[in-house]
């Protein structure tokens, strides 16, 4: 028992001197005696906190507010202690209640978390990669025109040039170029049909 | 805010708050069967024929059937109210006697040779609505009335206040119904009971939260 001595000097010696004993300290608070009622909830307190030190491995402001969250609950339930069982049985009661509690919420957002960061690395593609992507979807789709309609397509549509340049440039009469666009575009729109 | 400044706060407000349970309970329990019985009996109608069916095996097992689930929903209810409180073995009474009546449903049905009409009777369809009708009252009114304490288990407390509501509720609508046959009770009062129970375990979970 002697660990669970008060180590703080901040209690108030009492008529009670610094008992441990739950039950007559309970038996004065609830009857009025505030001090009695502070001494037992700083006693408490500390008991409390051992109690959840030993059963989650979280940072000590987590700990604290689990604690203040039991002796609230303690509080606020105080007329749910029969007199007949013992104190610390009780207050036990509520702190295995407040730290499945904690437990649960905290199970559960991280599995929120957990979700978000998910959806954030699908999200997360660098740009870069999907420019590659569409390249090489090109590429494979112009695979399936000939050599003189890709040329044209390249020419027109891609580089910018007149009909009338490129019938120039490849010799061939505008309206042969003309076709092998025309071609082209029919037969891109086909493959993308397909695909889609 | 620091552990000490809160112990400090708190004992400042030492007093004792007197909030006792049981007749919190048992006038929310009164008042949400009042209403019942009222509703019934106007918007229903009590069965004339119930006087002369006091002395009637069926329609006593049917009666006793719901006060008995009532009275182990309560005993159950009451046992699970504290953090330092299991109800422990009480608990198997739900499943037991709900479980006793299925067979005794299913017994009579099977031994008179399987007849539809016993199961299905003539108000199948509204049975089971109108038990849940009558006993949501009375679930609403006593899980507000146990707010105030702090079951171990909320889930399992709500469940327990559900089966209650629901045996009551069934008591009250067996002041209309006119069915008698135990396969239909079983089968139809028990959904409306099984429902019952099922909506305290939600609502238990949310509303007697601590």
């Amino acid at each position: 028992m002697k660990l669970l001595r008060p180590m703080s000097d901040k209690i108030k010696p009492t008529a009670l001197g610094d008992t441990q004993d739950w039950d007559v300290l309970w038996a004065h608070a609830s009857s009025g005696d505030m001090p009695a009622y502070e001494q037992m909830l700083s006693g408490l307190a500390r008991i409390i906190r051992g109690f959840v030190r030993r059963r989650m491995d979280v940072a000590d402001d987590q700990i604290e507010d689990i604690v203040q969250d039991v002796l609230m609950a303690v509080h606020h339930k105080r007329h749910t202690k029969r007199t007949e069982t013992p104190c610390l049985a009780w207050v036990m009661g509520i702190a295995r209640h407040k730290l499945l509690d904690f437990q649960r919420r905290a199970y559960k957002s991280r599995g929120r978390q957990q979700q978000i960061e998910h959806h954030i690395h699908e999200l997360m593609v660098p740009p870069s990669q999907l420019a590659d992507q569409a390249k090489q979807d090109l590429e494979v789709v112009m695979e399936s025109l000939k050599p003189c309609e890709q040329d044209a397509l390249l020419s027109v549509y891609v580089h910018g040039l007149s009909i009338k340049e490129e019938a120039s440039r490849t010799g061939r009469s505008a309206s042969a170029t003309k076709v092998a666009l025309h071609r082209s575009m029919s037969k891109l729109k086909n493959i993308w049909d397909q695909r889609s | 805010m620091n552990t000490d400044d809160l112990i400090k706060k708190l004992a400042q407000d030492v007093a004792m708050p007197d909030l006792r349970w049981a007749p919190r309970l048992c006038w929310a329990i009164f008042g949400a069967a009042s209403l019942s019985i009222m509703m019934v009996w106007l918007l229903l109608g009590l069965n004339g024929n119930i006087p002369n069916l006091l002395g009637d095996g069926q329609f006593l097992l049917k009666m006793f059937w719901f006060l008995f689930m009532a009275g182990s929903g309560f005993m159950v209810l009451t046992k699970s109210l504290r953090p330092d409180e299991a109800p422990g073995w009480r608990f198997h009474l739900h499943g037991l006697l709900f479980m006793g009546m299925i067979l005794v449903g299913a017994v009579d049905f099977i031994s008179r040779g399987m007849l539809v009409d016993d199961l299905l009777g003539m108000t199948w369809s509204a049975c089971p609505f109108l038990v849940v009708a009558c006993s949501l009252p009375v679930l609403v009114a006593s899980l507000y009335a146990i707010r105030v304490m702090a079951p171990a288990n909320p889930g399992l407390a709500g469940l327990s206040a559900g089966i209650m509501s629901g045996g009551i509720g069934a008591f009250i609508y067996g002041l209309h119904c006119p069915e008698l046959a135990l396969p239909f009770i079983s089968a139809w009062y028990g959904l409306g009971i099984i429902a019952m129970a099922g909506f305290g375990y939600l609502a238990g979970r949310y509303v007697l939260h601590w």
